[in-house]
């Protein structure tokens, strides 16, 4: 601790050594909930992880445990291969961005990124200079002597990213920090961050509950439900293979269509038979055996539409309603199975089809995910 | 005036000068017949009674009796003030920090008193502290003494009664602030590196100042003009401002210095809270 504390401190801020942390069978119970279910996971040295759920599905919780505010009721967590399990937040040395930021009010910018650096007992002319530096690193060169209040909430986000880097902690909790920016700050400091976090070499663990917040910035993604870890991968892997409906609709949208299994197509890929007769082609998340309940999920934008009636047998509908949305146009194409589906196309690359227009509705075996249907 | 309250429609959450006139209004007048209306008669006798002319306020300000009244209710003030603070503060953080139960506990044994009025508490002091109260009575069956104390009529009882009273209005307004400081700048803070006593130094107490001051001014003011319970409690060598200005008007029937005394005393309050409020001002350009 307090060798890491010195080394700390003695860095440069563009050189951060990033930690890794390692999460072994966390739970946590508030009365009847279970918070945290025996959740396990690690999260390599520079590697930037996000904590993706809805509200009440932990994630807040397992951020809170890694920053010490909360005791696991089991499990251990460990940072550097330290056991930090049940040591106090002030003693672990991470660094934290909180949701609402989380700014001294009344001190001035400089004294609040220098904050961290008075704790640790540097001396009050290097602690100014190095608040200045690290502010400029973030974009706020020469607002040093002015109040949060002063501040708009893009800035005040920067400043509290500046006093969760200045003392270069090896690892960055942040909670849906940008949750409280409006939209187009937003998707402008989600680059932000992630430029500076890779510049900076630490390891973040950022939660959030926007999916496409998770997709832009992270390494990997952590999917939580109801306290549990439910799949855990690159984005791509959790956008393109869902373990299951949960994270298949919640990362992204879908379309879920049920049925039943009914051997393979043409193709030799599996197919599910519909309640209205067309059966469709899908690639299994897990082996399913014939005649088993089945939900077949498929992206919008994977959906491909020709104009023209269905063959027997295929899935054939009509558009029932056209959304022009800028560079895609939403289709809604009513198939007879209960709610339409949802198809997104490239506005203008294609030709468009009017309401009403009888399409002929296909799409990739690879693209589309079968899950056994929950009971 | 039209465009006002048209302004006014517009925006549902401010009201217009004539929606906020009426609704001050009733207010404006109870304040003018029953405190306007007799401080300004007060004030006249002040200077007319018996004669035209400043005699009283040459009585008031010459006689080192009323003198020496008037630096004790100043001193007795600052002590009470003082001593509210240091019992309140601690109440008031533990009050912002619990929840539940305990807060609710807290809580009612803050409130019940304010709630209850002022002559009962101090006749309750009385009781326990009479030659004969329950205090002494204690103490003479364990042996600890001979003879009753004399508990009453004596400076420290006015103190320890008059900080009873207004420990209420500290706490408070100390919590009020307390409460409204978001929690996470706490968890910033130990997040940053501070213990607990840093925390609070550093971010707690500073952030706290203002329930502080609000406290310290509303105690100070309240002790200043504080009547019923030195009335009771005090004694001859514990006179106050108030219980002077009382025998005044009620013992010795002399309006004219009673005026004087008040102009002196409501005098002396504003310039004590205009200090105040300067060495705020100040200090807040400091931060």
């Amino acid at each position: 601790m307090m060798t890491n504390e010195a080394s700390a401190l003695r860095g440069r801020p563009a050189a951060l050594r990033g930690g890794s942390v390692r999460i072994e069978g966390a739970r946590k119970v508030y009365g009847s909930v279970r918070a945290l279910d025996d959740v396990s996971l690690e999260v390599a040295p520079g590697e930037f992880l996000a904590l993706l759920g809805p509200s009440g599905s932990g994630k807040t919780t397992l951020l809170m445990t890694v920053a010490g505010f909360e005791v696991p009721d089991a499990g251990m967590i460990t940072v550097d291969g330290r056991d930090v399990t049940t040591v106090p937040p002030n003693r672990r040395d991470l660094g934290m961005v909180f949701q609402r930021y989380a700014l001294f009010p009344h001190m001035s910018l400089r004294d609040n990124v220098g904050f961290p650096l008075r704790m640790r007992g540097v001396a009050t002319d290097e602690r100014a200079a190095r608040a200045d530096r690290v502010l400029g690193v973030v974009g706020l060169e020469g607002y040093g002597d002015r109040l949060p209040s002063q501040l708009s909430g893009g800035q005040q986000q920067r400043v509290a990213l500046a006093r969760a880097i200045v003392y270069e902690p090896p690892v960055l909790l942040m909670d849906e920090p940008l949750s409280a920016l409006d939209k187009n700050l937003r998707e402008q400091m989600r680059l932000e961050i992630k430029h500076l976090q890779k510049r900076l070499g630490v390891t973040v663990i950022f939660v959030t509950h926007d999916q496409e917040e998770a997709l832009v910035m992270a390494d990997r993604i952590a999917v939580l439900d109801k306290g549990r870890l439910v799949q855990i991968g690159a984005p791509r892997e959790l956008y393109e293979k869902p373990c299951n409906p949960f994270v298949a609709g919640f990362l992204g949208e879908t379309n879920f269509l049920t049925g039943t299994v009914a051997g393979r197509d043409a193709a030799g890929a599996p197919a599910l038979a519909l309640q209205n007769g067309a059966s469709v082609a899908g690639s299994p998340a897990v082996p399913l055996d014939e005649g088993a309940r089945a939900l077949l999920s498929i992206r919008p934008e994977q959906i491909t539409l020709q104009a023209g009636p269905a063959a027997a047998g295929a899935l054939g509908g009509r558009v029932a309603e056209v959304i022009y949305a800028g560079a895609s146009t939403i289709y809604l194409v009513d198939v007879g199975t209960g709610a339409p589906l949802n198809v997104r196309r490239p506005s203008g690359a294609e030709e468009t089809l009017g309401e009403g227009t009888p399409v002929r509705v296909t799409w990739r075996a690879s693209d589309a995910r079968i899950f056994p249907a929950e009971a | 005036m039209a465009a006002a309250t048209a302004n006014a429609a517009a925006n549902p959450r401010g009201f217009g000068p004539r929606a906020s006139l009426v609704l001050i209004l009733p207010v404006m007048l109870l304040l003018a017949v029953f405190f306007v209306l007799p401080l300004t008669g007060l004030l006249d006798q002040s200077f007319r009674s018996p004669d035209l002319g400043i005699a009283n306020y040459v009585r008031a300000l010459g006689s080192d009796l009323y003198m020496k009244i008037l630096l004790r209710t100043v001193w007795l003030s600052v002590i009470v003030t003082a001593l509210t603070l240091v019992l309140g503060y601690p109440v008031a953080l533990t009050m912002s920090r619990v929840s539940g139960r305990m807060q609710l506990a807290i809580a009612v044994c803050v409130l019940i008193p304010l709630w209850t009025s002022v002559l009962v508490r101090s006749y309750a002091w009385i009781v326990l502290l009479q030659r004969r109260g329950i205090v002494n009575e204690f103490l003479l069956q364990t042996g600890l003494i001979d003879q009753p104390l004399r508990l009453l009529y004596r400076e420290g009882t006015v103190i320890v009664a008059m900080t009873h009273v207004l420990l209420p209005f500290m706490i408070l307004s100390i919590y009020s602030v307390l409460r409204s400081i978001p929690k996470d700048l706490s968890m910033a803070a130990s997040n940053l590196g501070a213990g607990g006593f840093s925390t609070f130094r550093h971010v707690i107490w500073p952030l706290s100042l203002p329930g502080v001051y609000s406290g310290v001014l509303m105690v100070f003011i309240i002790a200043l003009g504080f009547y019923i319970t030195p009335a009771l409690l005090g004694g001859p060598e514990t006179l106050m401002m108030s219980t002077l200005i009382g025998q005044q008007t009620t013992e010795t029937l002399d309006w004219g210095l009673a005026g004087a005394l008040s102009v002196v005393l409501l005098g002396l309050t504003l310039l004590l809270v205009g200090l105040f409020g300067r060495a705020l001002r100040l200090e807040g350009k400091g931060i």
